[in-house]
């Protein structure tokens, strides 16, 4: 079975985020009335096929260890993990396109 | 003669011009390669500039995994002297053996200019021939170098000499307290944004100031043995 996990990632509140600073005054700029804040993240869409037999609790942890030191960095950034997941259709379109 | 390891990963861009400075300083270059763990017995080990598998994810986030690295790190534990400039700098704060982080410069640019620095701290193998007070210029190129780290944290750096460089004049990127370089509590470890491999010879930079970081090294080592 396919499993789908998504990492979101964002600066910490205490973070300057000179990005999403920029990202709002253009959204001001385009009409969008009363723009009180931005904050720009990233986010992954992670697909894999677990034949490991690894427990679920294993898993778990491990998703949540590598959300925290490898796709964010716990000094200035955030994260939630999102599991399971729909399936993104981005990602489902691009699989398509490419096969 | 001292051996300085300069560690090449794929993007790495300032290599050449750490392992020039090193001769310069009188001491022997030794390249190393981020896929290989063995780091050659050389006395100290040098993480250049650049954009190491290009800074996708996080600026020295895949670097800080590579095996070169991970040999580092525990040499490190053991008193081995590690230089990281600017990417290399990246890279030891995210593998931890710096604190804080490097985030987007404020300006939201790449700054490339010859930058006034200020000598704050000397406890270390690689600062022996520099004084406190001691003011620099030495270029800066990031578009990272914006230094982040939690309040209680950089008053502790603070309390404890570990921010060894500032920006002075002008800060280029917005970091705290116009941190331009940190160093671990034992002094073994160095992490500086501004390049003084480009500030050997006065035909191709603004100054001689970087040079003492590489003859300090060499000094000291050649002193200690």
């Amino acid at each position: 079975m396919t499993e789908r996990v998504t990492v979101q990632v964002w600066l910490k509140e205490a973070v300057l985020d000179p990005q999403g600073q920029a990202v709002q005054k253009a959204l001001t700029r385009e009409g969008l009335p009363g723009v009180k804040s931005v904050r720009q993240g990233k986010a992954f869409f992670i697909e894999f096929e677990d034949e490991s037999g690894k427990s679920q609790e294993d898993l778990n942890q491990l998703i949540e260890k590598l959300a925290r030191d490898l796709l964010s960095n716990p000094v200035i950034e955030d994260f939630q993990v999102i599991w399971p997941s729909e399936p993104d259709a981005r990602v489902i379109d691009y699989l398509e396109g490419d096969a | 003669m001292t051996r300085v390891g300069v560690v090449t990963f794929p993007g790495s861009l300032d290599d050449v011009d750490a392992a020039r400075a090193v001769s310069k300083a009188g001491g022997e270059p030794v390249s190393l390669w981020h896929d290989d763990a063995d780091i050659k017995a050389v006395d100290a080990v040098i993480l250049p500039g650049g954009f190491s598998f290009g800074d996708y994810l996080r600026a020295g986030a895949i670097a800080s995994l590579s095996p070169v690295v991970e040999t580092v790190v525990k040499e490190a534990a053991a008193g081995l002297p590690v230089l990281g400039i600017c990417n290399g700098f990246q890279i030891l704060c995210e593998v931890g053996l710096l604190p804080g982080a490097l985030t987007r410069n404020a300006g939201l640019r790449f700054v490339c200019r010859d930058q006034r620095l200020r000598v704050e701290d000397v406890n270390s193998p690689w600062l022996r021939n520099y004084y406190v007070g001691q003011e620099l210029v030495i270029p800066v190129k990031n578009g990272e170098g914006c230094y982040q780290i939690s309040k209680d944290e950089l008053s502790e750096l603070e309390r404890s000499g570990m921010v060894f460089l500032r920006y002075i004049e002008e800060n280029p990127n917005g970091s705290l307290a116009d941190v331009a370089g940190v160093r671990n509590a034992q002094g073994n470890v160095l992490g500086l944004m501004p390049h003084p491999e480009h500030a050997i010879d006065v035909l191709t930079g603004p100054s001689t100031d970087g040079l003492g970081f590489f003859s300090s090294i060499v000094d000291s080592l050649v002193k200690a043995g």
